[in-house]
């Protein structure tokens, strides 16, 4: 009887290990673009060689404990087993993308947890380091010194760093420099092993306190999203999303998930369903009230509808920086067209004419326009410096570039709309 | 079998008269340069003048196809409207696939005709301003029996050419206009320069010391030069309007018969009268007509390079240019901006659709439709039921109307 019990407790927790999966479902075009680099991986192993060990390291893994740079050693040791001299783990990470294992996000968190692992760690000039505060440093080391036990013990690496670090943090302020200087007289005190001062310092080089994206954090970002906002159409893919964001070295969708929430993406959706019903509008009228009774009903013409679903769409973005899930933040337009694809609100097809509404408030300005700055400026001043009659010849130059560049339609002063 | 041997004849002498004719006409090359050239007239019913199955080319109030052997300078006009006219209505029948232009009755076409049009009596009096250097079509009328006027069918009339001086034009310039207030702009800009000059070498004259022989801000010199080169500006400003009087073209004509674009632009408007009903000229009834005489033409430009005929400026779909509330008005019917804009909306919703789009389009509208209520509503609702697209391709038309200033 015990027997059975504890076989049927043993499979209902079989059962509850959900099957984890980072395939992509919404990116088309990848943001890592490097077909040689998976070249040089599909010499020594075949595609399916590559997901097969992939699929193995994530097997048993539980959702809530899984961690990139777990799998990068489970998956980097397979493939050292079978092929000692491979050398193309990238490679192999990014033919996982190519065939949709992966998508961009899992993609980038395990190039990075990768990117740490493997950092050469410089020994510098004792002279060099800075330490913390001396009265802050004996609290400081004691935490350091329980990395492993107490903080990498039920956690992934790198948010036992990050938990390390906040904990120091409490202690007293601490910059970089000094978290250096921290970790090097914890190694020199022997307080931590020289395996551990290697782990906190290829964290601390590769700023691991800053990335918040994890794998375990962004498989439940996903499974909210895919709970509360199933996808119409599984097999769509969009090149929009895996755009390089401008600035960045991120793609949009790579961005949408390193900085918001399941929540604040789905409150940003929204934000683009009701501009979406109100372009739709076949009709929007203004009702004016008196006492009792409607005195007066306008009705707005279309490109009045259409201004005003662009003003309302940009109110809106403003106003959530008041909701307490944004925290005084305001999400830029991309930011949300991209949630609204990621939660199935607009399709992929519709995504470019979308974003670029954004056009219509923010609009690029050629080069000509951008020059035409510096030109008015020097021809005033060359107005003056140039003796008559050849001041003139400035005169007119600023006088044409009044009458192209000058020109656009603006609404805002044109009496005869409302919008 | 009788009566079968009577049918067989006759269907065999009407086949017998469904002649084709060659005859000189004005076409336009392969770049659009206007050229006389042998073409085929066909569909004719007559052996010996424009009676052809759908169009009647006449002189006139004359109810008597022109002949053949008429004098040159008429028949060159009849059979280059006769030609035009067969392909115009080709393309609505056999590309936007029209039943309504399919089923028209024939048309009678007047060339050098100067009546104005009167609904009750056909023709004005003989007397009353004759109009030249114009086109029209006309909607069918029910005539005035009791003074012997009969009905008549949908005609098309083009003016005969007649040189008129510039003074007795009402031109809209509004480029003309636009230059002006630009010549303006760079007046008061050197104006402004000027004194700034005059300020800046009074300042440096007083706080630094004068390099001997420099002339000072009050010498003779720097007079001359700042009052002269003034005095320049202020002559060039002043003398603009007359200069361009002297210098600009004097008389105007326009041969409508001879302008393959404003003969396309005619029949158009017969095409679509099933829903723009032919009552007055206004911007969307014109704008309409403009688009589909262009695709007939298969050209953004009409009636341009073809100045023997022609001293009108033209319309082209591709000028860059605003809305103004004055396009609402009558005054400004013939502008090209409803043109400009379908041509660029067809450009958005695409070649394959973008004809059955405009041609549905007109379903959406009447002759008195506005431009910036009834016309955009009008491309929005049907985007919905034409476009591929419709929510992508209405933000872009949107965008594109937006930018357009509308």
């Amino acid at each position: 009887m015990r027997f059975f019990i504890g076989l049927l407790f043993m499979a209902s927790a079989a059962i509850a290990q959900e099957n984890i999966s980072f395939k992509n479902d919404r990116e088309g075009q990848s943001f890592f673009h490097h077909p040689n680099k998976i070249s040089r991986a599909l010499r020594d192993f075949k595609g399916e060689e590559i997901v097969d060990i992939y699929q193995s390291s994530l097997k048993g893994i539980e959702a809530s404990k899984v961690c990139a740079y777990d799998i990068n050693k489970s998956m980097s040791q397979a493939l050292l087993r079978k092929s000692p001299r491979f050398d193309a783990y990238e490679g192999a990470l990014l033919f996982l993308r190519q065939s949709n294992e992966l998508d961009d996000v899992s993609l980038k968190i395990l190039l990075d947890a990768r990117a740490v692992a493997t950092t050469p760690i410089e020994i510098k000039d004792p002279k060099q380091l800075r330490k913390p505060e001396r009265t802050k440093l004996p609290e400081m080391l004691k935490v350091v010194a329980n990395f492993k036990e107490k903080f990498l013990k039920n956690a992934c690496y790198d948010d036992a760093y990050r938990n390390m670090v906040a904990e120091v943090r409490k202690v007293g302020e601490i910059n970089d420099a000094e978290l250096e200087g921290l970790f090097v007289e914890a190694s020199k005190r022997k307080i931590i092993t020289s395996d551990t001062y290697n782990m906190l310092e290829r964290a601390r080089i590769g700023e691991v306190s800053g990335n918040f994206l994890t794998l375990k954090s962004y498989l439940q970002k996903l499974k909210s999203l895919r709970l509360h906002k199933p996808l119409r159409d599984a097999t769509e893919r969009s090149d929009f999303v895996t755009e390089k964001v401008s600035k960045m070295k991120v793609s949009r969708r790579i961005k949408l998930f390193e900085q918001y929430s399941d929540l604040q993406i789905m409150m940003m959706a929204d934000v683009v369903k009701r501009l979406r019903s109100r372009l739709e509008a076949k009709k929007v009228t203004i009702t004016i009230f008196g006492e009792a009774e409607e005195i007066e009903v306008i009705t707005l013409e279309p490109m009045e509808r259409f201004r005003l679903a662009i003003k309302l769409l940009r109110k809106e973005m403003s106003l959530l920086s008041l909701n307490t899930y944004f925290n005084g933040r305001s999400p830029d337009y991309m930011d949300i067209i991209t949630a609204s694809y990621e939660t199935s609100l607009i399709p992929a097809v519709e995504l470019k004419e979308l974003g670029g509404l954004q056009e219509i408030w923010n609009p690029t300005k050629s080069f000509w326009e951008k020059a035409s700055v510096w030109v008015r400026t020097f021809s005033s001043v060359a107005t003056i410096a140039i003796p008559p009659p050849y001041g003139f010849i400035p005169a007119l130059v600023l006088v044409v570039i009044e009458a192209t560049v000058g020109k656009g339609s603006d609404t805002q002063t044109d009496e005869t709309v409302l919008f | 079998m009788k009566n079968l041997i009577l049918l067989l004849v006759g269907l065999f002498s009407f086949q017998a008269f469904a002649v084709d004719v060659t005859m000189e006409a004005l076409v336009r090359s392969e770049n659009d340069q206007p050229r006389k050239e042998n073409v085929v007239l066909t569909n004719l019913v007559s052996e010996d003048s424009f009676d052809g199955e759908h169009f009647k080319i006449v002189k006139g109030k004359s109810e008597q196809a022109v002949k053949f052997s008429a004098e040159k300078h008429l028949t060159f006009r009849a059979a280059t409207a006769y030609y035009h006219l067969m392909k115009a209505r080709a393309y609505f029948v056999e590309k936007v696939k029209s039943d309504y232009v399919a089923n028209i009755p024939k048309m009678t076409i007047r060339i050098e005709h100067t009546n104005q049009f009167s609904e009750l009596g056909h023709f004005a009096h003989d007397n009353l301003e004759p109009q030249f250097n114009n086109a029209l079509t006309i909607p069918a009328g029910k005539g005035f029996e009791s003074r012997g006027v009969k009905p008549w069918d949908m005609e098309i009339w083009f003016r005969p050419s007649k040189k008129v001086h510039i003074s007795e034009l009402r031109v809209n310039g509004t480029a003309q206009q636009e230059f002006k207030v630009l010549l303006g702009q760079f007046r008061d800009q050197t104006r402004m320069q000027s004194l700034n000059r005059f300020l800046s070498n009074v300042i440096v004259a007083y706080t630094k010391e004068q390099q001997p022989g420099a002339p000072g801000p009050f010498s003779q010199e720097a007079l001359i030069r700042t009052v002269g080169s003034t005095l320049i500006i202020e002559a060039g400003y002043l003398l603009m309007d007359p200069l361009t009087n002297v210098l600009a073209r004097k008389w105007y004509w326009l041969d409508t018969a001879l302008i393959p674009e404003i003969i396309y632009h005619e029949y158009a408007h017969a095409a679509l009268s099933d829903h723009l009903v032919l009552s007055h000229s206004t911007a969307i009834i014109e704008g309409m007509a403009d688009f589909f005489a262009g695709q007939i033409a298969n050209s953004p430009k009409l009636a341009d390079k073809i100045k023997k005929y022609n001293t009108y400026n033209g319309k082209n779909a591709k000028r860059k240019q605003e809305y103004m509330l004055q396009f609402e008005m009558q005054d400004y019917a013939n502008t090209d901006f409803v043109f400009g804009m379908l041509w660029e909306m067809k450009k958005i919703v695409g070649d394959e659709q973008g004809l059955d789009f405009m041609y549905e389009l007109r379903k959406k509208l009447t002759t008195n439709s506005g431009i910036r209520n009834e016309l955009v509503e009008g491309i929005l609702t049907t985007c919905d039921e034409k476009c591929a697209m419709p929510f992508s391709d209405k933000i872009r038309i949107l965008k594109a109307l937006n930018l357009k200033g509308l």
